[in-house]
């Protein structure tokens, strides 16, 4: 594989960002051109429903890379710009300015996007929490005594949750699912996030939809879901998951994600990283899409050296957090309602802590912490075993 | 090489304990402990393995230029 002359980066948060880095981090001294259709500074999005919501944290702190920085790394960054097309047999890209980009390489690290519920989202009082902007428009709102409706008791709609509670807002959520966040850390750890949330003052309506919007001009002043029971809002924040940003990638193979080997490689000279990835995870045997925070930037690296000449397999733990009210989730390896879980409680842990393990049989599948992030290191070094004989576990450490 | 953290940012993930062992460590909260602020040549690589996997940006990597 010849040194390439020009990579492209479609993509500037977390995946690409870091892609960036890494290919100089390497010492390839190409021509590199980052594309982000956003516009601005790069920035990290985990925040958004967390600290920067919370008022923690200035917008600054999720700053992802600065001027100085793209230019240390002689990076040229095109942005408010994103890729309309993509022509593989020629190994170029069409963007949203009309020009045409060829590429030696190229990283797919769109993303994904907020989904959202359309005649809700026409509504001046609805939001999706994904950009910058999202976050701080639904910020304004965290006043007390506002009544908030959130839509998905996902990840990001409790977390949301959480934060609004501590603001002193009066808080509905409403959900599809028996018991919130089940389809994603099975019913116990469900339960027990339900719990926390209702001992904060959180209302939940599960396993209903929504059947009904009440309008007053372009506000939305009161929902009925299809149990009968309505709900007065002053503001909705639809949090029901995303879609991956792939639709641009023609003449790839798409499923949940832009379809790619081990190598993180979905064509000749084109990779994708991140929440539009889908991949052959060698170790699991079996394809996956991650949407979490950790791998976008842990796929980049690898995607990044496979461009150079490098075939690291890549083949992850997965992990991710979650911020709820004062207890902190930590996910490492696989999770869900199809495992069965025991619970670790230790003398050595403060209150409220404790570990839960996810099996399939006998084997260990994944650990989730709840409030103890240290000891759970303790119990996470079996969860490669399941991994079907390979060198993937040699990944990135190669 | 230096290496800087920022343990207010710190989401306690322990990534990069599991990826740089000789130059982190986390205390009873999780929050991130530097171990080693100057790392050997020979540690360059998993430093920037955990800076670039840290999904809370809590550690910051200076290269010498």
């Amino acid at each position: 594989m010849n040194s390439p002359e020009h990579i492209v980066v479609v993509g500037a948060s977390a995946a690409g960002i870091t892609a960036a880095r890494a290919l100089r981090a390497q010492g390839w001294g190409g021509r590199l051109t980052l594309i982000g259709k956003e516009g601005g500074m790069p920035y990290d999005r985990p925040p958004l429903s967390k600290r920067l919501m919370a008022g923690e944290c200035p917008v600054e702190a999720l700053n992802l890379m600065s001027e100085d920085g793209m230019k240390a790394l002689n990076l040229h960054y095109l942005d408010g710009t994103s890729a309309t097309a993509l022509h593989t047999h020629d190994n170029s890209l069409q963007l949203s300015d009309g020009t045409t980009l060829h590429y030696d390489r190229l990283l797919i690290a769109t993303g994904a996007d907020a989904r959202v519920i359309p005649n809700l989202s026409q509504a001046a009082n609805c939001y999706s929490l994904r950009n910058l902007n999202d976050a701080l428009a639904i910020r304004e709102h965290l006043t007390v005594g506002k009544r908030i409706l959130v839509v998905g008791a996902g990840f990001i709609g409790t977390e949301l949750a959480a934060i609004a509670r501590a603001s002193g807002c009066q808080v509905t959520v409403i959900d599809k699912s028996k018991t919130p966040l089940a389809a994603r850390v099975g019913d116990v750890v469900g339960k027990r996030i339900e719990k926390l949330h209702e001992a904060n003052g959180v209302i939940f309506h599960n396993d209903c939809e929504l059947a009904e919007v009440k309008w007053r001009d372009r506000i939305i002043t009161e929902v009925r879901v299809d149990t009968g029971v309505a709900i007065a809002c002053d503001v909705i924040v639809v949090a029901i998951g995303a879609a991956p940003n792939v639709g641009w990638c023609s003449g790839l193979t798409i499923r949940s994600g832009v379809v790619c080997n081990q190598f993180c490689e979905a064509a000749s000279n084109v990779y994708a990283a991140g929440d539009a990835a889908e991949w052959f995870h060698k170790g699991y045997g079996e394809y996956m899409r991650i949407e979490h925070r950790t791998n976008a930037s842990e796929q980049a690296m690898a995607a990044a050296r496979n461009m150079l000449g490098s075939r690291i397999e890549y083949a992850p733990l997965p992990f991710f957090w979650s911020d709820q009210y004062q207890v902190q989730i930590h996910s490492y390896g696989r999770i869900g309602p199809q495992y069965t879980v025991d619970i670790v409680e230790d003398d050595h842990l403060k209150d409220d802590s404790c570990i839960f393990r996810y099996y399939q049989g006998n084997t260990l599948m994944g650990v989730l912490s709840w409030n103890a992030s240290r000891k759970a290191r303790e119990y996470i070094k079996p969860l490669k075993d399941v991994w079907t004989k390979s060198d993937a576990s040699a990944a990135l450490a190669g | 090489m230096k290496i800087t953290i920022y343990p207010e940012k710190c989401c306690g993930s322990g990534q990069c304990v599991v990826n740089a062992p000789k130059l982190f460590d986390q205390n009873d909260d999780g929050i991130i402990i530097l171990l080693k602020a100057d790392p050997s040549p020979d540690q360059y690589e998993s430093a920037r393995l955990a800076a670039g996997i840290c999904p809370a940006l809590a550690i910051e990597i200076h290269e010498d230029l």
